[in-house]
């Protein structure tokens, strides 16, 4: 395990600038707001020019660049930022909105994984079959749909045809254990609520699953036939292994990639998850987000997008660690 | 359907062929002798060209993008009426109102003009992404790779910092700060100003709008660039330790060159692949900014931004969000069908599995019967958008069909069942059986519909059983 402590210093070692490049883009977005935030936060063309003075004072913005920086960091390490418009502690609302964008991202993940895995898996052994074309319709028919108009007619189909789902309110359950609502109900055994929340978020979340899933089971499919062509496959089918054998052999080594892509799909999936909320007004991050934009709500817009860029890092990191302790090849 | 469109493609092999030499006489006219020196690439470029027709899909997407490009360039000129008369009609009019095909939209226009002005702005905005970004990944991939070191330490974690975000999130907060930057920039530079307003074939009295557009482009093109650095860099150093890179070296090239003159010709094929499923990807990406309220504000028309208008009279008024939407699905699917098409045709290996794979044979009985099925199976949903004007029973009709499909061909595709058939017939009986549960939502005239559908999955029936007796004959 010489090699895994090595590792592990490395991969700090990068960690730490990613972070502190994270917060300098968030930042200079942050500095780059519209000419004037301060007239339009103290209420527009009315305001008196003392409030637009105190407002310009209270956000420092008449300060150079690395002062402003400064102000920032040290405002986010203490976290003093409010959102002008609301008058929240943005970290507070985004932690309020947090869970149910994560909820319906974790809902989808778990749908593409079920359906894409299998799907690829197939796809790769009926090779050049009517299975592997659907698969590559699927996947290209993912690609090219937006996820609103797709949003609108499953809507139209389940809820205003159908009502197998509810477009209004989210239940939650009494208590909060993960912070997962789905995971929380089903823990306590609310099955009502469970119920409930999947009325809510099950279509959403398939529509996101729906856009992924075939590109997942492409690239299921492509790693599939690398590692069935690869040698020591060959010598185990000389061996005279059966194929059922012969596959479990090649899953395992083709899906240790497939894992890494899963995970960075995670980003994928909250990028989505803000327009599939917005469509189906969910009042996660897409919302917030919705209506910082309509507001300028510039210390909203930016916050959240730090908070979910330094999510997706820690998230990274994590499944390097992870990666490092399953395959002993990536230490070296 | 097979046989019949490799007797079709060979036509279209003329085509392509005599495309290929006009392109050769054209080098030749102006570098005399380039035929003689190429004879062996254009060759090449002839055999790439036939393996492209031998796929449906791939020419059935090269048709799309040419429709679409027709649209972006040629739409603003067509375009019945301007974008910039607001409230001449009444609003959200259905498809086929006094002589208006797609009716009208939120703010009283003629729907279909819209389209063909938002078409044009799709058009530049994808393209624009495509020239800004492309060039910038590629160049920092290409210096990551060759260089290698701190050099490659300094870009990828750049990139990985970029990676860190959720796309959509950091266009959304670029697209939401940059506007005003931009806009003061462009009132000192009215040459600018006058060269992106007839671009995007907008007026200049509307060159305020400029500002959010631009704006748009550039989060896009912060968002993009780092994936070309990844692949171009994974590529590019592989293609460095190539011996042709060494021989560069050791006759005293310079870098720049052998970075730029060497390395890179020998990436184009993936990057014409990359650069043709991108621009799909944008120009939905583009749509979903500006169905968020971002970018270009009314009466510019956008196509997110009619989505985004007609959302709130969804589903009554279904046509202000299935048309739009449908634009942006055919455009996104035509260039992904390309791009994937592209692959396995630049790809040696692929490709000559393509050639390959393709057996001459005459043409059979069963193989018109089977044309014949397709038509109808196609004519079935043609019938309904059609003549009932019923687009969400359409779409509703295309998920019986999908599960009759699955149903049949993947019990069938299983040894054991084929002996009895069981699949087809069950998928024939699905499909029926589901259309009766959605029959309440359709309109009276789908069922038509239905019936030229429902004949032509069984004609297509009738098909794979002449072609397993004549295979069993043989």
């Amino acid at each position: 395990m010489a090699g895994m402590g090595r590792y592990l210093v490395r991969r700090a070692i990068t960690f730490i600038p990613t972070v502190f490049g994270v917060l300098f883009i968030t930042f200079t977005i942050a500095f780059l707001m519209p000419a004037n935030p301060a007239r339009v936060w103290a209420g527009g063309q009315k305001a008196s020019p003392e409030v637009v003075q105190r407002i310009r004072r209270m956000y420092h913005l008449d300060e150079p660049f690395w002062s402003q920086f400064y102000y920032f960091t040290k405002a986010i390490l203490t976290n003093s930022i409010y959102s002008p418009v609301t008058h929240n502690l943005v970290s507070e609302e985004f932690m309020r909105r947090i869970p149910i964008t994560l909820n319906l991202a974790i809902m989808a993940m778990f749908m593409i994984v079920v359906m894409g895995i299998p799907m690829g898996i197939i796809a790769a052994l009926k090779k050049d079959t009517a299975i592997d074309n659907a698969v590559r319709v699927l996947a290209l028919i993912g690609y090219s749909t937006p996820s609103f108009w797709i949003a609108f007619i499953f809507m139209w189909v389940f809820y205003n045809e159908l009502g197998w789902m509810t477009l209004v309110g989210l239940p939650r359950p009494s208590q909060m254990i993960t912070g997962i609502y789905l995971v929380d109900a089903l823990l306590l055994g609310e099955w009502k609520t469970f119920i409930d929340i999947n009325r809510r978020l099950l279509l959403p979340a398939f529509i996101l699953a729906f856009i992924s899933v075939g590109g997942l089971a492409r690239y299921v499919r492509n790693t599939m036939l690398d590692v069935l062509s690869a040698d020591f496959i060959l010598f185990a089918q000389a061996k005279g292994l059966p194929p059922f054998r012969l596959w479990r052999h090649a899953l395992k080594n083709s899906l240790i990639p497939v894992i890494t892509v899963v995970f960075f799909m995670f980003g994928g999936l909250m990028s989505g998850a803000i327009i599939t909320e917005t469509v189906f007004g969910i009042p996660g991050l897409g919302v917030l987000y919705y209506s910082a934009i309509a507001n300028l709500d510039i210390p909203v817009i930016v916050l959240s997008t730090l908070y979910a860029g330094l999510i997706i890092v820690v998230i990274s990191l994590i499944v390097d660690i992870l990666y490092a302790l399953i395959d002993p090849r990536v230490r070296l | 359907m097979g046989i019949l469109w490799i007797k079709f493609s060979k036509k279209l092999d003329f085509v392509t062929d005599k495309l290929v030499d006009v392109y050769a006489k054209f080098r030749d006219f102006f570098a005399p002798g380039w035929i003689d020196k190429n004879r062996s690439r254009i060759d090449e470029l002839k055999l790439m060209l036939r393996a492209f027709n031998r796929s449906p899909l791939g020419v059935f997407g090269f048709i799309l993008i040419v429709f679409f490009f027709f649209l972006g360039i040629f739409g603003p000129m067509i375009a019945p009426e301007p974008y910039w008369e607001l409230f001449r009609y009444p609003r959200n009019m259905p498809p086929g109102w006094m002589g208006h095909v797609f009716g009208t939209d939120h703010y009283g226009r003629d729907l279909l003009s819209i389209m063909l002005w938002g078409a044009r702005v799709s058009l530049v905005i994808g393209l624009l992404v495509v020239a800004l970004g492309v060039p910038l990944g590629i160049i920092l991939g290409l210096i990551a790779a060759y260089y290698g070191g701190a050099v490659d330490e300094i870009i990828m974690r750049i990139v990985d910092i970029f990676y860190a975000f959720p796309a959509l999130m950091l266009a959304i907060a670029m697209a939401a700060v940059l506007p005003t930057t931009i806009s003061s920039f462009l009132y000192k530079v009215p040459i600018l100003e006058a060269f992106f307003t007839t671009l995007f074939g907008i007026r200049l009295y509307d060159s305020g709008n400029l500002g959010p557009m631009l704006a748009v482009i550039l989060a896009m093109v912060i968002v993009w660039w780092p994936g070309y650095t990844r692949m171009i860099r994974a590529v590019a150093l592989s293609e460095k330790e190539k011996v042709y890179v060494e021989d560069a070296k050791a006759l005293g090239l310079s870098d720049f060159q052998i970075m730029f003159k060497h390395i890179l010709p020998n990436l184009s094929s993936i990057i014409l692949v990359m650069v043709t499923i991108d621009l799909g990807s944008i120009i939905i990406l583009e749509a979903a900014l500006s169905f968020l309220g971002l970018g270009a504000q009314p009466p510019i028309a956008e196509i997110g931004r009619l989505v985004s208008d007609g959302r709130q009279y969804w589903p009554d008024k279904w046509w202000l969000v299935i048309i739009p939407g449908t634009f942006l699905f055919i455009v996104g699917l035509g260039w992904n069908l390309l791009g994937d098409v592209l692959r396995d045709v630049l790809d040696p290996r692929t490709r000559r599995s393509i050639e390959f794979g393709l057996k001459e044979r005459p043409v059979y009985f069963y193989d018109i019967i089977g044309l014949i099925g397709d038509l109808l199976l196609i004519g079935g949903f043609i019938y309904i958008v059609l003549v009932p004007v019923d687009v969400p029973g359409a779409f509703l009709m295309s998920g019986p069909l999908i599960i009759a499909f699955i149903l049949w061909k993947g019990l069938d595709s299983i040894g054991i069942l084929r002996k009895f058939r069981i699949g087809k017939i069950l998928g024939v009986i699905t499909y029926y059986g589901t259309y009766l549960l959605i029959t309440p939502y359709l309109l009276p005239g789908a069922f038509n519909g239905f019936l030229i559908t429902l004949a032509g999955l069984i004609i297509k029936m009738i098909r794979d059983e002449l072609e397993t007796m004549r295979s069993g004959a043989e």
